[in-house]
């Protein structure tokens, strides 16, 4: 049971499932996150019998996120047709899947919190080695905020304020407005942060000032 | 073979360390995975952090902390 997500969907029973199609240098998670093989073996009948359980305990969502979640899709589709109907299910993504797998996604998650990380093409490559990034991320996004409740998550990463918050800040003000917006200014240098000079460090007090007036002046709709 | 004692200890452990915490030498502290009893932890460190605050008093929502 955690705490640590967006306040309205606290408490949550959280299923994290290995492996991830991204590759961030700065991945807090990147042990299991880069391993898909890593932890336990899931079986779909027992976790959701706790799922359960912990709904019962309090849980006011269950989210099912990574790494990225969308690599095991069978696995949490079994998941979900093993859930009551009144469970609130959050899907917690990287906003990168294709397609085909956000069709069969539709109608199975009562919220998807989808991360937007980069504002351009080249920050992707050079930080997750993930081309097309944008246009996959920007489509997958519109979807969402048609099919289901979207809130959009943003972490703020030191020296990226310009090249990602802004894009990023400006596109959601301007295709998704009033979108829930929660912008993430906790970076820590995790993982392989160090192969990049500029995140080798904390977000700086000038950049959170930076980052959450330029929110304020798109009139995003922040939430924590 | 039967693991010893303290490795088996120590892989449970593992499993059930959900919390990751980082200080900073400037004192700022860096939370992920946070469960309940973190954010009391948390909270207590810096009562001002009305966030946190929230976050803890979730706890009240939690009849009991489940099994692993
Ligand atoms: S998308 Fe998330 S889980 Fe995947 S590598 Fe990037 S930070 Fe890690």
């Amino acid at each position: 049971m955690e705490v640590s997500d967006e306040l309205e969907l606290m408490p949550t029973f959280s299923i994290a499932l290995s492996g991830c199609d991204l590759r961030c240098d700065f991945c807090i998670t990147g042990a299991e996150s880069w391993n898909a093989r890593a932890g336990r073996g899931f079986a779909a009948d027992a976790m959701a019998a706790r799922a359960e359980a912990a709904m019962q305990k309090g849980a006011r969502t269950i989210m099912v996120l990574g790494g990225e979640p969308t690599i095991h899709l069978p696995a949490a589709l079994e998941l979900v047709s093993l859930l009551p109907q009144s469970a609130k299910l959050v899907w917690k993504t990287n906003a990168h899947g294709s397609a085909q797998a956000r069709e069969l996604l539709d109608g199975m998650f009562n919220v998807w919190l989808a991360d937007f990380k980069f504002g351009n093409d080249d920050c992707a490559q050079r930080l997750a080695k993930v081309s097309d990034y944008i246009r996959v991320t920007q489509e997958n996004l519109l979807w969402a905020d048609a099919h289901t409740e979207l809130i959009v998550r943003h972490l703020l990463m030191p020296g990226h304020g310009e090249c990602c918050w802004r894009p990023v800040a400006t596109w959601l003000a301007e295709n998704l407005p009033g979108v829930k917006v929660n912008l993430r200014t906790g970076f820590w240098p995790a993982w392989h942060a160090r192969r990049h000079n500029e995140l080798q460090k904390a977000i700086t007090v000038a950049e959170n000032d930076a980052a959450c007036k330029l929110a304020h002046q798109l009139r995003l709709n922040l939430i924590a | 073979m039967k693991q010893p004692a303290n490795q088996s200890q120590s892989a449970s452990l593992r499993e059930e360390a959900a919390s990751e915490i980082l200080i900073l030498s400037g004192g700022k502290i860096f939370a992920h995975n946070i469960t309940p009893a973190m954010a009391r932890v948390l909270s207590q460190l810096n009562p001002t952090d009305a966030a946190m605050r929230q976050r803890a008093e979730q706890q009240n929502l939690i009849q009991h902390e489940l099994p692993n």
